[in-house]
């Protein structure tokens, strides 16, 4: 008899749990179930009056039933304040991060690391050909049960979370440059002839190249969001409907960078004067907000708010008064979370600590994690809402 | 003002950071990632009716723990039956609902509840005892022992699956 190693077993369950998602649609669905619950409970307690009372409180308990119920919407602020629980260092640069199956996937020079969010370790890295992960290689995306990652080798892997392995290597037919999952399709934006004006579909089941669709941009960020995919060059969005596969919108707004809250958020330059946020109507293209925040700024939505980590290390544009027009080696970056209700930003910006001078960050957020990335020391600090 | 969040905020951020990790709990506890589904939702609406009821708002996620341990006692005796009459690991092929986990599933399963609880919130949730404790509202000495009894009954019945499997291996090749 040779004993079993339980532990091991269990260790096993529970990767394989890690590497699956609930339903996207769960959030929805247990709206729709608080929803019906006065009605449930007005029934409940109309059965009881009505016993106690033989129907004398009938009208009563009618209206109660067409009471509208307050149900949470996801476009509100998740309340709390930010706070950096974590910093995780890395021993070489990464090109993009991202968190989904219960990680942090981060790619750097021809690898992919997962870190494990429970204990901010690495748990697994995973060899795949990126070489480049600044021209091209390193984007990735989550769906279909599965992480998809690009490679400035013209492909995109496939690697299955529950085992951490690669199990598919997709050629493209141009250099990548962003990836996004939506309705069962893998939707890759290309920076060099001939994918300039293209996105490359992948049939999410089959690994199979789909036809390519013609868009009016040159995009490199692709976004997903609000039903809809989002091609963004400098001074153009496009709206894609991933279901039939059509570009259906069109506006000549460039720059966007996040979707979320039933809007698209995106930088504005004023002349010389001013920068920042701006908030983007996504069905007419039409600014709806500008909210002013100096220096380059990197944004992601989540957490029912915008989040917009700000490099000071960067130029300023204001040329005013007191502005010397050299980088700035003194401020710190800070964090700032826009409420989507209000366009307003939320509570005071959350200093980060050992961001000065950062060359260049970025922010994600996933899994009620928000990270930034200060690609330049290699570092992953991560913020949480704390009540 | 009331500078709290109200239930509604709440349990909005309650379902960003713990609802994967509660749908899991479920499926550890039932062995159907789909079944783990429903009551992690039935837990969240529980939570929602409830909420005027709880001491302190950060008792929340004990609840929903303690909610889906109770709710899959229920839903694991239906899970039972369908286990029994499914093929062993070997045979489960394509039925993306049985996953290779499968033989630890069904022991898992067998075990006496709150064995079970115990072994699946230290080893898989990674609880501390004394969360263990508070979420099935026993002593810690209780959680260690039933931890350890448990873990001592899964290493029983999976080496004694093994053996089984290695017996008829051995048979087949005979034949």
């Amino acid at each position: 008899m040779i004993p079993v190693n339980v532990e091991e077993q269990l260790r096993a369950l529970r990767e394989q749990a890690l590497g699956r998602e609930p339903r996207p649609d769960a959030w929805p669905r247990l709206q729709r179930r608080l929803r019906r619950e006065p009605t449930r409970r007005a029934v409940l307690v109309a059965g009881l009056v009505l016993v106690v009372l033989a129907g004398i409180m009938a009208p009563g308990l009618l209206a109660r039933r067409t009471e509208q119920p307050t149900v949470p919407a996801l476009g509100t602020p998740v309340p709390g304040r930010p706070e950096v629980t974590a910093r995780i260092p890395l021993d070489r640069q990464v090109g993009y991060v991202a968190i989904g199956f219960g990680a942090i996937w981060a790619t750097g020079e021809d690898r992919l690391v997962r870190i494990d969010l429970r204990t901010n370790r690495v748990v697994a890295t995973i060899p795949i050909r990126l070489r480049d992960i600044f021209g091209g290689g390193g984007s990735i995306a989550f769906g279909e049960g599965a992480v998809w990652v690009t490679s400035s080798e013209d492909v995109v892997y496939r690697i299955d979370p529950a085992t951490n392995r690669v199990t598919a290597s997709i050629p493209l037919p141009a250099r990548p440059i962003e990836v996004v999952v939506a309705a069962g399709t893998v939707w890759v934006t290309h920076g060099a002839d001939p994918g300039e004006g293209f996105v490359t579909r992948i049939d999410a089941h089959t690994n199979k190249l789909l036809t390519p669709i013609q868009v009016p941009t040159n995009p490199g960020p692709i976004r997903s969001g609000l039903d809809a995919v989002w091609v963004v060059d400098c001074c153009t969005f496009g709206r894609i409907d991933p279901r039939r596969g059509t570009v259906t919108q069109s506006h000549p707004v460039g720059d966007i960078w996040a979707v979320g809250g039933g809007a698209l958020w995106g930088t504005y330059i004023n002349g010389t004067d001013e920068s920042g946020v701006q908030r983007v109507d996504p069905d007419t293209g039409r600014v709806l907000a500008r909210i002013p925040i100096p220096h380059d700024l990197a944004m992601e939505y989540g957490l029912g708010t915008l989040w917009v980590a700000q490099n000071t290390s960067s130029q300023p544009v204001s040329n005013g008064p007191g502005s010397s027009g050299n980088l700035d080696r003194t401020t710190p970056g800070r964090l700032y979370r826009i409420d989507p209700t209000t366009n307003r930003v939320l509570g005071q910006p959350l200093i980060l600590p050992g961001i000065v001078p950062a060359p260049y960050l970025g922010v994600v957020v996933g899994e009620g994690t928000v990270l930034v990335l200060d690609f330049g020391r290699k570092t992953l600090i991560r913020i949480e809402l704390v009540p | 003002m009331d500078p709290r969040p109200s239930r509604d905020e709440e349990l909005s951020r309650l379902f960003e950071v713990h609802y994967p990790d509660t749908v899991r709990l479920a499926f550890y506890l039932t062995g159907s990632w789909a079944v783990g589904e429903d009551l992690a939702q039935e837990a969240f609406v529980r939570l929602w009716r409830r909420w005027g009821r709880l001491r302190d708002p950060h008792a929340a996620l004990g609840y929903l723990r303690t909610t889906v341990v109770n709710l899959s006692r229920s839903s694991l005796r239906r899970r039972l039956l369908e286990l029994r009459h499914q093929p062993t690991t070997g045979e489960a092929g394509h039925d993306t609902d049985l996953v290779a986990g499968l033989d630890v599933h069904r022991a898992l399963a067998a075990l006496p509840a709150r064995k079970r609880a115990c072994v699946v919130l230290r080893h898989l949730v990674d609880l501390s005892v004394e969360e263990t404790a508070a979420v099935l509202g026993i002593s810690t000495g209780s959680v260690k022992s039933q931890t350890h009894k448990g873990l001592r009954l899964l290493e029983a019945a999976l080496t004694e699956r093994d053996d089984r499997a290695r017996l008829h291996a051995q048979e087949v090749k005979e034949r």
